[in-house]
């Protein structure tokens, strides 16, 4: 059933309740369709004068101060927007008024518009358009997508402006492919007309995207309309390209993607990334991007009928301290197998289907979860402690800021405001007294992510298996503090990690790890 | 007057009554007779015989009552005087076929604007009386052969029957949308529905 026949039925009542609810149903559902990305509210008002029936928003957006919104008016038909005076009444609003009929639409290509007209955010339109243009979101779902079509979609509500009609919204979705915006004034010219300042940036630099994807630039110098892409347009942008032959892709472009959205936002539409292989986006961005947490669990694949970590379950080796290095728990004996198969696995960064829906990647058989989003992973309940031996040797070159140490008789906590030297002085204190010490979690220090200034802490959990940034830290610092330290049993050497990066020689002779001395 | 001018001047007297009544905060009118014919009809009391109403809504007092409005864009008073017995006379009929369809009392209300009086002004006080009432249902004849006339039920709907005279400088003193806006959501008038 089209939006149009939908709402056709739910006019074919004589109870102004029923009325009210079935065609305000079957509105919300469309514009849903519309924009996954949106939160519509419905408000108790039906057509009134000055009351929207829905207010949508955008909630959730990374660098957006207040949460975007747009009011959506519904109407019986063009003829009663006219005679309402709706234009006039709500020119000076970004209003969405949708009629419910398209009959009486010649009102208006009949009527001149006039420059305040123009400068207008208001949109006018009506069922027949909205649900043409909802109608290009599904049938994109099926073969290769006209990606400038579904931003015109993903678009719409937030950014659609002046009057579309039927005949618009086809002139609009007709555009397609990747050149149609270079050197084609009139369909600049219709996006500019029919969609607000932003909005038409948001296109056509997305056409502008596409086109760097597949050609880059010599100089990495990208002539851009800035500012970051929205969750509706990632949606669609980030699926497109990496469904795409890698080799198409410009070396210089996943780096360049990495500056549009930040992890988070990559978290944020995570279902739509669902089984796709994001590793050349990760690596790119492994520097750059920031991440709270990162988790370290058995791989188990999916046909055993629960795709979940032997260690999720609560594996009674794991609770018992390893009090001896010779009393080995039979677990880690699983994970030196492991370690042997490492080079041969695949390493893919992806959000798999499974019981976590972190970002994940399998080293062997074990399986690293990353995420910005803490909710998304809360470790194991474990209550396992290290050994100060065990730790020790997978510290490398990272910097050591605090060391909690119980014992049986007294706990120690020795931190780098006390002691430079922290390893120096835990080994001391563990040689020194006569007594067996354990270590619950240790935090180290890396630098900023990104551009930013200073460090960052990360605490290593040792009981949960979790790496928990204080602040944030780099994808890649947290990959390795979560990799070399938390799996402290059977710790991936820096090689390992680094190629989990995807990083050459070169790069891993210059590891972001701070150095041991000050 | 052209017919299609008569009618265009017509529907922009509901739209400037509707735009009036709903930025009063007490009353929301989502239906009119140009855009949901159907839902804009009361049957009378005569078999198979409808009233059209040019709106139709609720008030948004706690009762929420159902309101029905007949407006009349005139520059004169022209022949407002017997249309406005024949509202009154169908305000009687539609609450009377609706309690016997119903088996109770519809409490529905009616409205009768105007843009230009009319009438007697002396007079001005006794036009929703349940003495004009009863006149105006026994001179319209809205009485099937067999049914009187209800007293008690005339003096209701009597009291249910408003006349509002309204100048188009009101437009000028109403709230516009963005202030009813921030009134209705201060107001909550919608709270005891929600």
């Amino acid at each position: 059933m089209t939006f149009t026949e939908a709402l056709y039925a739910a006019q074919d009542t004589d109870d102004p309740s029923a009325y009210i609810d079935r065609v305000k149903n079957a509105v919300q559902a469309e514009l849903e369709v519309l924009d996954l990305t949106s939160m519509i509210e419905r408000t108790s008002y039906f057509n009134h004068t000055a009351v929207p029936d829905f207010i949508v928003s955008w909630p959730g957006e990374s660098g957006k101060r207040d949460t975007p919104r747009r009011a959506v008016f519904l109407r019986h038909s063009y003829r009663s927007i006219a005679s309402e005076g709706d234009e006039h009444f709500l020119g000076s609003t970004d209003a969405m008024i949708m009629a419910i009929r398209s009959a009486g639409k010649k009102i208006f290509t009949a009527t001149a518009r006039g420059e305040a007209a123009a400068k207008s955010r208001l949109l006018l339109t009506d069922s027949e358009a909205v649900g043409l243009v909802a109608d290009q979101g599904l049938s994109s779902n099926s073969g290769d997508a006209n990606l400038l079509g579904d931003l015109i979609r993903a678009n719409f509500i937030r950014g659609a402006k002046g009057r579309i009609d039927r005949s618009t919204a086809s002139r609009l979705l007709d555009l397609n492919g990747t050149d149609t915006l270079e050197g084609e004034p009139t369909v600049t010219d219709l996006i500019a007309a029919t969609f607000s300042e932003d909005a038409a940036a948001r296109i056509s630099r997305t056409a502008q995207l596409i086109d760097i994807a597949s050609e880059g630039t010599a100089d990495g110098n990208f002539d851009l309309v800035g500012g970051q892409l929205s969750l509706a347009e990632m949606r669609h942008l980030v699926p497109w390209l990496l469904k795409r032959d890698p080799d198409t892709i410009h070396e210089t472009f996943w780096p360049y993607a990495g500056t549009l959205f930040s992890f988070k936002d990559l978290e944020a539409i995570r279902d739509d990334l669902s089984g796709l292989d994001l590793t050349p986006l990760i690596i790119a961005n492994a520097d750059r991007w920031s991440a709270k947490r990162a988790y370290v669990g058995l791989a188990i694949e999916p046909d055993d009928g629960e795709n979940e970590s032997a260690r999720d379950q609560g594996n009674e080796a794991d609770e018992v301290a390893d009090e001896e290095d010779e009393g080995v728990p039979d677990a880690t004996s699983d994970v030196q197998v492991a370690g042997a198969q490492r080079d041969a696995a695949p390493r893919r960064w992806g959000f798999h289907p499974g019981s976590l829906s972190a970002l994940s990647v399998d080293v062997g058989n074990l399986r690293l979860y990353v995420a910005q989003n803490g909710t998304l992973l809360k470790g194991r309940s474990g209550s396992s402690s290290a050994t100060w031996e065990r730790v020790k040797e997978t510290m490398g070159s990272t910097r050591l800021r605090r060391v909690e140490l119980r014992g049986i008789q007294s706990s120690v906590s020795i931190n780098a405001e006390q002691s430079p030297d922290v390893q120096g002085q835990v080994s001391k204190v563990t040689e020194s007294f006569d007594d067996r010490y354990f270590i619950d979690a240790v935090t180290v220090r890396y630098r900023a992510p990104g551009d930013k200034q200073g460090h960052s802490d990360v605490d290593i959990k040792f009981g949960q298996n979790l790496a928990i940034a204080a602040d944030s830290a780099s994808i890649a610092d947290i990959t390795s503090a979560a990799l070399s330290i938390a799996e402290y049993r059977s710790p991936a050497s820096s090689e390992e990690v680094d190629a989990l990066l995807g990083r050459t020689v070169t790069a891993i002779q210059a590891p972001t790890a701070e150095p041991q001395s000050d | 007057m052209p017919d299609e001018e008569t009618q265009e001047k017509g529907r922009d007297g509901v739209r400037f009554t509707r735009r009036w009544l709903e930025a009063t905060t007490f009353i929301e009118l989502p239906w009119t007779a140009y855009d949901s014919k159907r839902l804009c009809v009361l049957p009378l009391l005569k078999a198979g015989k409808r009233k059209k109403y040019d709106l139709r809504g609720r008030f948004l007092h706690e009762e929420r009552q159902e309101v029905y409005v007949e407006n009349k864009a005139a520059n004169k008073a022209n022949n407002q005087t017997a249309d406005y017995r024949e509202f009154l006379a169908n305000a009687y009929s539609t609450t009377a076929k609706k309690w016997a369809d119903l088996g109770g009392d519809p409490q529905i209300e009616y409205i009768f604007v105007t843009s230009h009086p009319f009438g007697k002004l002396a007079e001005w006080s006794q036009l929703s009386t349940k003495a004009v009432m009863v006149e105006a249902v026994t001179q319209e004849g809205v009485l099937p052969n067999d049914v009187e006339i209800d007293d008690e039920l005339a003096g209701l709907v009597a009291e249910r029957c408003w006349l509002l005279v309204v100048h188009p400088k009101q437009e000028r003193l109403t709230l516009d949308q963005a202030e009813l806006q921030t009134a209705l959501r201060a107001l909550e008038r919608k709270k005891y529905t929600l």
